[in-house]
């Protein structure tokens, strides 16, 4: 069973409530705009800043998310919620700028000396607390920190990650759990 | 256990969303979407009733302008097109040189009268050639001499604006010598 989900119930219930205020944003009230981004700002804000992890690129990515989800907000269709639509432009704008700064993801099924089993890391002795975590994710390289991100913050599993990032599935794998066991002995210094 | 990290983040999803954006940002995206003109988009029926109206009034325009009376400047295009056309840049020409002229009209009333006058009677025998053009028998002989009334006109007005431009540096001659004096 994964701990990960496409849509959380919760998030659903919630973000369907705000169908009506999405209605009011396709008719071009800008008041409606500015309550859609009043709820969203934050929770976007934070996905791109931790797959940036620089508060200027993160602040021009949510500015450019905003002004595209609102231009092509007749192509949102009510099949995912909206602001699991939102999300989605907000993580491409950051992965293109991410790969403006000459980040690359590349596949690394070319290695095979890469053991997975060996890389598994003992998390009981850790003890977790949210703001060293946070900080933690801020020291990893671009690369671990966006699939990292991806998948325990965002609720994207490795097929999903794969297609965004354009690598393969056993990458965005590999990639994770390099990344995790990173991140943990990071926290335990 | 093996997955405590991410039951940990689970768990406190939210509180890892602790960024905030300036205040920049939503002016910024205020302003943008204030600048962007609103394209206007219509749904499938109203695209087809934009598209029908949009035939209908083709097919309307068409049809008067095929059913319309025969008009002294369609005859003259019909006769011969090429006269047609060089009668256009005519009028446009003279057109122009009438302006020029009337800018005299204020300084030397008189001098302009009896100038627009001569160009009154050319312009007069003019249209009512163009009256006649439709119904006369020689058509060719008629245009050719629309053609050289308009030419005629021209003439006209170039003399009498190398008359005022004359008159002007004249009085600009004097004007110096006033000064030096």
């Amino acid at each position: 069973m994964s701990l990960h989900r496409k849509t959380n119930p919760l998030e659903t219930l919630v973000l369907d409530r705000h169908i009506d205020l999405v209605e009011k944003c396709r008719t071009g009230s800008s008041k409606a705009q500015y309550e859609l981004y009043r709820l969203y700002s934050r929770s976007m804000f934070s996905v791109a800043m931790r797959i940036l992890n620089d508060t200027g690129d993160a602040e021009d990515v949510l500015q450019e998310s905003f002004i595209d989800a609102f231009d092509k907000l007749n192509s949102f269709r009510s099949e995912s919620t909206f602001g699991a639509w939102l999300k989605r432009i907000v993580i491409n704008n950051s992965i293109n700028y991410l790969r403006a700064r000459r980040v690359k993801f590349e596949d690394i099924d070319m290695h095979p000396e890469v053991d997975i089993e060996d890389e598994t890391f003992d998390e009981e002795e850790i003890t977790l607390k949210v703001d060293e975590v946070r900080r933690a994710i801020q020291q990893l390289a671009d690369g671990y920190r966006t699939v990292l991100t991806l998948y325990l913050f965002e609720g994207y599993d490795h097929e999903e990650i794969a297609e965004i990032l354009k690598v393969s599935e056993s990458t965005s794998r590999t990639q994770y759990i390099r990344a995790k066991k990173r991140l943990l002995e990071i926290l335990k210094q | 256990m093996k997955n405590r990290l991410e039951k940990f983040v689970e768990e406190h999803r939210d509180e890892f969303d602790v960024y905030e954006p300036s205040a920049e940002v939503w002016r910024s995206i205020e302003k943008t979407m204030r600048k962007e003109p609103k394209v206007f988009k219509l749904n499938f029926n109203w695209r087809i009733a934009a598209a029908i109206a949009l035939i209908i009034g083709f097919g309307v325009t068409v049809f008067r302008v095929v059913n319309r009376p025969p008009q002294p400047e369609d005859s003259l295009a019909r006769i011969n097109p090429e006269y047609a056309q060089t009668a256009y840049h005519m009028a446009a020409l003279i057109d122009i040189k009438r302006d020029e002229l009337k800018r005299i009209q204020k300084e030397q009333p008189e001098l302009y009268k009896e100038f627009s006058g001569d160009l009154e009677r050319l312009d007069k025998n003019y249209q009512s050639m163009k009256v006649q053009l439709s119904g006369a028998a020689n058509q060719e002989k008629l245009v050719e001499a629309m053609i050289q009334n308009l030419q005629l006109q021209i003439d006209l007005l170039n003399q009498q604006l190398t008359i005022i431009q004359r008159i002007n540096s004249k009085n600009n001659q004097y004007e110096n010598k006033g000064i030096a004096l």
